[in-house]
């Protein structure tokens, strides 16, 4: 690794694509179009409105304006006629509850006011996720407040009282028992044991109907495997904060594979360099996941490749083990496998492998080789596993044929909705029209056309218990009166079952159901009805953990034999991968414009899915790899056999050539906002091998056409113009030195007014141009570890959330106004090529490097900095924008008069300007614009209003809080007592809020460490916010000079000294040779 | 009409302080009259009258032995386990609602029952000057047509000026046109009024100076003034829909204001109390002393409370509207009291709110009153005397800063100011402490924007 690192966005950057070298000058993409109206004489000419009309709006406007404002308004107080004991306006009360939609699971804490859910949390009583929690449980509050929900029971899209339709099915269940025929109730993987028991009375009462239990995204190949290898059908339980070598064959077990959501807490923990024994990540896979792009090693293969990768990895493994090899395993990438095997090998038993391909034989070697590892009883458990994902591919992918032939004549889905997501949906859609009987209890009319439709409660107003690892339990309940007319789908079955009888939409009936059963089972094992609510989690007595043993059941598979299957050559053309991008995950959400607006993590795309592409695939293909304002996408035709989309392309660095990634996900038209029914459904592209659903395609072909999209991509907004603000340094370094690859750079002033008497020039950051800000009660501040953060987004969608941050939609994106408050910076990085990195005379475009394929990446969060000598501060005209005496940077959006200055001073580029009236956009019927959505809203967050700048607060309102609860106390504030929405968020802990006048908080010791650093430090604006280097795990070194040299380990800066440049954008670093020549004219 | 209020205002002001110095001068010598004010009066009459307990009026003859009745003032939960029948028929009547233990000698209680044996004059709940707080309608709507009179005068000058102006400059367009074609431009007429004013002026120009100087500047001043009462409602007094008097419950029977606006140092709303709260004393008062049973009956029709029967209705959301009506006005036996009640019926009370702060200020009212110890006088002024409450703050930000830059911070009782007040000890002279100035809000950052704003 030479130490001529680089970094880019995106291929815009890297090739200094010519608009976006001008775009990037730019604070704001787009000038007003001043001189473009007013220089249009015919324009002009031809309005309609001439001096008089002026001068009359004028005085009418003005008086109408001021009679206005006299006029007194009559605001009514209503308060409870008996007030519930609970409830105290104005404070926030919290429950215990959990998320889980069959995709994610995970134990959450809702914050309610005057019994409104406004936010979320993880539960950190949860031993699985610690507290974490991701981006699609953050979003997933807006969905209760959905307008598109089905507001009760219908029949043929007619409402029909509950009653009548319970008489009905039920009528129509009995008929089809008499003649003979099946009915089938296919719900997602039941993982709540009251759940369960309900389901049970329901088929116990009408025996002809069978339990299916289907997953959209298969992970049936582990629990097959598992089978054959140890006897027991289980995906087993993995403790990822235990391992010290991880190897992930195509698995991104950050987002979208098993249960990611607990993962991450665990694997971040397992990478922290102050742990004596970091984990070393190695990742072999096609798309460029967030696993991928966390990996210390990652291997850029085929999806073809993956089989042979396993096979690869046993052989190498078995050899040192005292196994026998099997035949195949040729890869070309065979240093790859060697490298992670030896690092597996000497960390035997803390090893982790896992892999994503949904397939007996691929699983079986990989349950091999952890079981040769000695893996199983550390990270993996035999006795404890995932309930997750215990569907059955094989019974789902029939019931059409079983639909067709007339032997099933109904059907309920609960939680499923093959219509949109099974491989070949139209077929049962067609089938599910011509049945007898079809139910569905989906929150809104779906793709699949069921005559019923029964609306479930959203998960915030039922009941519920989970078991998603075995022995972890954890309860759902209410916290709302359920909105509308739905009844919660456990009730209907039983109903219908004859145990229960309907009563309001409380569901009261099931919450009695599972209150027995809770407490004739568990209280005898210790935890109390009202404990379990209270903490909401609840771990029985862990088992104990056996070593691996294998078996060989009767005809049982071997090494040999899953060897010689996974052989088995591709066919020609491209190779198709499906994966889950971070806000959409299979689609349960796409009426969430949140989660729409999220830029993905790896491509900052926003609204719309696409096809990753290599670039040199692109290239080939003749396809645009730009992206941005005026750059459109062109857009392809993939087909496989008779099926065929058409997407635009996307230059994904780390794609394997000769393959491409499809989100999953989008492209659902039913019940959706408009705005929300972009892209294209890549679902009818899964395939099946060995008959279970596999997420990879192979042979498809890809077609150029004429056509050209245009995606809001946010990678090229706010840049940093090539100053490095991300530091990274490798293990070995770290150890030798804990500071280094963060040596502060240094700039000079000469400006007479700022350096000491006698000296020619002063280092920046040690001269003000401000006094010093006293803060001596608190100096709030925050942390960011670079190194824990992997990029997963949840801080952004919570901070959205809490800060009432409005959503601008695709075209706004596009135009550069997103409103995140709080963005993720991706970078790409590379090593540079020196040789033809520096072309100067040719500055508007310079080849920078020649661009690795399979680059490493780096995620920053960045928001306001709350910079002690503020930039911006000092040129609002009309002091809307200060400083406070506990070091915030204070935003008063009442002062604004929205001129926009304090953003182009800005060095950060954080700050956000209103362009419209964002929470009443009649273009948008939802979320702050419809009187349901607008229940989301946090009341102690003002909206911001048309033509005011805003941006970060280090949520100032639970600083707030935190503060008075402390005074009312009469203590002072406690070290983690206040905790923004970002840090709270984080599954990995990587974002720590405090006070950096508590000497002993956590925070002080954070900024005190060798690897802390400040962005831009050389620039003297002091931030707030405090970063630490990221530190990879591999054996290259990046040679970063000592710290002593300052400033000399980026070229340039001594040559720009001798000119006194000072805090402004000629702080270019890194590749900043081009711009000597601006250097010399300031 | 403003200064009428306010002097009506001072004048009611000045009767009740007067009023209590008179009563003073009368009964100082009671002592049982002063223990009876301290302790009784929350609950009891000296007349037959009703209350939390019962009239007290002739209690002596209803109990046989006054050594009993002693005992059974001193600690009634006490007496009731001696099984007197009177007493237990007593418990039971009031809901099994106990009467306090009260610390007091037998010669103390002896002379709290002479005094209800001979109450003198002011025994009857008072009556007086209820009328001098004067229309619910209140001061706010005289500011409001100042305001628009002088906006109206200043609109009708500006378009007086505009018109005239607009006038010659089409008279000198069509002048040049006519010049341009070669015809006679248009006459001006020179007899008129205007004319004639502007001659004068032109003769005294000094004078018309000095008068345009004295206009220009009086409207200028009138009308910065006006503007900037715009959104300020000092005075503010809604007719609220039940005549529920702060006077009698805060001034004359001394309820505090946290029995109701209980959240008051938990939240940051005063809550307006849930009707259960009333319903606390009001199960037992079914009669005010000015309106009756007509406002009290409001709130009974609100929660569903049968006055009769002393009980909740059952099931009441499901109960018959019309019937209901029909129930509360034989009770109330007033038509015009009847068919004010009949909206509450199974209905919400929608106070009309007073104190509104923009949506982009937050306040909180458990900063103020339970860390910094204000009282709730400060800022709503005595409620106690407000028979209507009214807003007695401007309520604008120069107020709040105002107050702020004066207010001491109660550091001596509070942990958390340790470090700050520690600080400013040991650096007085520093410009944010000089000596000898107060540890005020202003010192802890308390004028900063995101104090209030975000």
């Amino acid at each position: 690794m030479s130490n001529q690192q680089h970094y880019w966005k995106g291929y815009e950057e890297l090739e200094n694509e010519p608009g976006f070298v001008a775009g990037r000058e730019k604070e704001f993409a787009e000038d007003l179009p001043m001189e473009e109206f007013l220089g249009n004489e015919a324009n002009l000419g031809s309005t309609q409105t001439n001096r008089r009309d002026f001068l009359k709006f004028l005085g009418f406007g003005v008086t109408a304006a001021t009679l206005a404002a006299c006029e007194t308004p009559v605001n009514k107080a209503i308060p409870y006629l008996v007030k519930p004991e609970t409830i105290t306006p104005g404070v926030p009360n919290y429950y215990a509850s959990t998320y889980y939609d069959g995709r994610d699971y995970c134990p959450v804490v809702v914050k309610t006011r005057e019994g409104r859910p406004i936010k979320l949390k993880g539960n950190p009583a949860s031993v699985l996720s610690r507290g974490g929690s991701n981006a699609r449980v953050q979003g997933s509050i807006l969905g209760l407040y959905d307008g598109k929900r089905a507001k009760t029971a219908m029949k043929g899209g007619k409402s029909i009282g509950w009653s009548a339709a319970d008489k009905e099915i039920a009528e129509a269940l009995k008929a089809i028992g008499t003649e003979g025929k099946k009915a089938v109730l296919m719900t997602n993987t039941l993982i709540s044991p009251s759940t369960r028991a309900a389901v049970d009375l329901f088929l116990t009462a009408y025996p002809q109907v069978e339990h299916i239990a289907y997953d959209a995204v298969s992970y049936q190949g582990i629990r097959l495997a598992h089978q054959q290898a140890f006897g027991k059908s289980i995906i087993p339980h993995m403790d990822f904060a235990k391992a010290r070598s991880i190897v992930g064959i195509g698995a991104d077990f950050l987002n979208g594979w098993l249960n990611s959501c607990a993962y991450e807490s665990g694997y971040a923990e397992s990478r922290s360099p102050e742990n004596p024994h970091m984990s070393r990540h190695f990742q072999f896979e096609t798309v460029m996941s967030l696993a991928g792009s966390n990996a210390d090693y990652r291997s850029m293969i085929k999806a073809s490749q993956q089989g042979a990768a396993v096979v690869a990895l046993y052989n190498a493994v078995a050899e040192k083990t005292g196994n026998s090899k099997v035949a195949g395993g040729e890869v070309p990438f065979a240093a790859d496998i060697a490298r992670a095997a030896t690092h597996l090998l000497a960390n035997k038993g803390h090893g982790l492998v896992v892999c994503g391909l949904n397939d007996l034989n691929a699983q079986y070697l990989v349950a091999r080789i952890n079981q040769m590892l000695g893996n199983y009883g550390s990270t993996l458990s035999l006795n404890t596993s995932l309930n997750m994902f215990a569907g059955n591919d094989a019974a789902a992918l029939k019931l059409t044929e079983r639909m067709k032939s007339g032997e099933v004549q109904g059907v309920i889905l609960y939680g499923v909705n093959p219509g949109y997501s099974m491989p070949d949906a139209q077929a049962f859609n067609q089938a599910l029209a011509g049945l007898k009987l079809s139910v569905s209890f989906a929150d809104r009319a779906e793709e699949s056309p069921a005559q019923y439709l029964l609306p479930d409660h959203h998960y915030l107003e039922s009941w519920n218990d989970f078991e998603a690892v075995s022995g972890h339990f954890s309860v759902q309940q209410p916290t709302i009166h359920p909105l509308f007319d739905t009844r919660q789908a456990q009730e209907t079955l039983m109903v219908w079952a004859g145990q229960a009888q309907r009563s309001d939409k409380n569901n009261t009936a099931y919450r009695e159901f599972m209150k027995a059963r809770w407490v004739n089972v568990f209280n005898p094992l210790g935890k109390s009805w009202d404990g379990f609510l209270y903490e909401g989690c609840w771990q029985a007595a862990p088992a104990v953990d056996a070593t691996a043993t294998p078996v060989s059941p009767e005809g049982g598979l071997t090494a040999t034999a899953a060897s010689a299957a996974l052989a088995v050559k591709a066919p020609q053309g491209y190779e198709v991968v499906l994966y889950e991008k971070v806000g959409m995950g299979w689609g349960n959400h796409a009426n969430n414009p949140i989660l729409q607006e999220l830029p993905d993590p790896i491509s900052r795309v926003t609204w719309d899915n696409y096809i990753t592409m290599a670039p040199a695939d692109m290239d080939a293909m003749k396809l645009n790899k730009m992206m941005g304002q005026e750059q459109q996408a062109n857009v392809v035709k993939v087909s496989l056999g008779n099926r065929s989309l058409e997407l635009p392309v996307l230059a994904q660095p780390g794609q394997a050539p000769g393959s491409i990634g499809i989100a999953l996900g989008y492209g659902r038209l039913f019940g959706r906002a408009e705005q929300a029914t972009l892209g294209a459904n890549a679902f009818p592209f899964m395939g099946t091998q060995n008959g279970v659903l596999s997420a990879i395609a192979y042979g498809a072909k890809i077609d150029t056409t004429a056509s050209t999209y245009g995606l809001a991509g946010t990678q090229t907004h706010h840049t940093m113009m090539g100053r490095d603000i991300i530091k990274e340094t490798s293990l070995k370094e770290f150890k030798a030195n804990a500071a280094s690859g963060n040596a502060p750079k240094t700039q000079h002033t000469n400006v007479a007014d700022l350096i000491p008497a006698g000296e020619h020039e002063a280092p920046i950051s040690k001269v003000d141009y401000w006094r010093e800000f006293k803060m001596i009660n608190h100096r709030w501040g925050m942390s960011i570890d670079l190194n824990s953060c992997t990029g997963c987004g949840a801080c952004v969608v919570s901070c959205h959330v809490e800060n009432n941050v409005p959503v601008v939609g695709k075209d706004e994106v596009r135009r550069s106004r997103d409103m995140h408050w709080l963005r993720i910076d991706r970078y790409y990085t590379s090593d540079a090529d020196p040789s033809t990195r520096y072309e100067r005379g040719n500055k508007d475009h310079v080849a920078k490097e020649i661009p690795s394929a399979n680059p490493r990446v780096a995620f920053q969060p960045v928001m306001c900095q709350h910079c002690n000598h503020a930039p911006c501060e000092t040129v609002c005209p009309v002091l809307a924008t200060t400083h406070s005496t506990e070091g915030l940077n204070q935003m008063t959006y009442n002062r604004c008069v929205g001129t926009r200055y304090c953003a182009n001073n800005c060095p950060y580029k954080v700050r956000r300007f209103n362009w419209f009236s964002y929470h009443d956009n009649q273009k948008f019927d939802y979320f702050m614009n419809d009187d349901l959505g607008k229940m989301v809203l946090n009341p102690d967050v003002t909206v911001r209003a048309r033509g005011v700048m805003e941006k970060c607060s280090l949520c100032v309102q639970r600083i707030q809080a935190g503060k008075l609860t402390a005074k009312s106390e009469g203590r002072m504030v406690a070290d983690g007592e206040v905790q923004t929405a970002c840090a709270e968020a984080c599954p990995t802990n990587a974002i720590v809020f405090g006070d950096f006048n508590d000497e002993k908080g956590k925070l002080t010791g954070l900024a005190q460490h060798g690897r802390s650093y400040y962005l831009l430090e050389e620039v003297g604006v002091k931030p707030n916010i405090v970063y630490q280097t990221k530190v990879r795990n591999v054996d290259e070194a990046y040679g970063h000079k000592a710290a002593a040299h300052h400033g000399a380990e980026h070229t340039g800066h001594e040559a720009g000294h001798e000119k006194g440049h000072e805090v402004g954008k000629e702080a270019h670093s890194g590749s900043g040779n081009e711009s000597h020549s601006e250097h010399k004219s300031h | 009409m403003r200064n009428v209020l306010r002097h009506a205002r001072l004048l009611m002001v000045g009767l009740l302080i007067a009023l209590p110095h008179f009563m003073r001068a009368e009964v100082s010598a009671e002592q049982g009259k002063q223990l009876f004010k301290a302790n009784c009066a929350r609950c009891h009459y000296v007349t037959d009258k009703r209350f939390v307990g019962p009239g007290l009026a002739g209690v002596q003859d209803r109990w046989s032995d006054e050594a009993n009745l002693l005992a059974w003032i001193r600690n009634s939960s006490d007496y009731l386990k001696t099984g007197d029948s009177y007493a237990t028929k007593l418990f039971a009547e009031y809901n099994g609602s106990v009467m306090p233990a009260f610390q007091l000698s037998d010669d103390e209680l002896r002379s709290i029952l002479a005094y209800i044996a001979e109450p003198g004059e002011e025994a009857k709940p008072a009556t007086a000057e209820t009328d001098a707080s004067g229309s619910p309608e209140g001061g706010k709507a005289e500011g409001d047509n100042t305001l628009l009179t002088f906006v109206l005068i200043g609109a009708a000058l500006l378009l007086l000026i505009l018109a005239r102006s607009l006038n010659s400059v089409s008279k000198a367009l069509e002048n040049v046109r006519r010049e341009k074609a070669g015809e006679e431009p248009v006459q001006e007429e020179t007899i008129n009024v205007v004319g004639k004013a502007v001659a004068w002026m032109a003769r005294n120009k000094r004078l018309t100076a000095v008068l345009a100087l004295v206009l220009v500047g009086s409207v200028s001043y009138k009308g910065f003034v006006a503007l900037n009462t715009i959104g300020v409602y000092e005075g503010y007094q809604p007719k609220q829909p039940i005549a529920f008097s702060h006077k009698l419950h805060v001034g004359q029977n001394k309820i505090e204001c946290q029995y109701c606006h209980s959240t008051v140092e938990k939240s940051k709303h005063a809550n307006i109390p849930s009707a259960n709260v009333c319903m606390n004393c009001h199960k037992a008062v079914q009669e005010g002393p000015q309106y009756g049973k007509n406002e009290i009956t409001k709130i009974y029709a609100a929660v569903g409370w049968n006055p009769e029967k002393n009980e909740y209705f059952k099931d009441y959301a499901k109960m018959d509207k019309d019937e209901l009506a029909a129930f509360y006005g034989s009770y109330l036996g007033d038509e015009n009291a009847a068919a004010a009640v009949e909206p509450f019926i199974q209905s919400n009370i929608e106070w009309v709110q007073i104190h509104k702060l923009p949506d982009h200020a937050y306040f909180n009212h458990a900063q103020h009153v339970k860390v910094g110890k204000v009282e709730c006088t400060t800022c709503h002024g005595e409620v106690g005397e407000m028979e209507e409450v009214y807003q007695h703050s401007p309520l604008t930000m120069g107020w709040c800063i105002n107050c702020h830059r004066e207010t001491e911070v109660q550091y001596a009782t509070n942990g958390y100011y340790e470090r700050l007040h520690q600080y400013y000890k040991e650096h007085k002279g520093e410009y944010e402490m000089r000596e000898g100035q107060a540890f005020t809000v202003e010192k802890i950052g308390g004028l900063e924007c995101s104090k209030c704003h975000y």
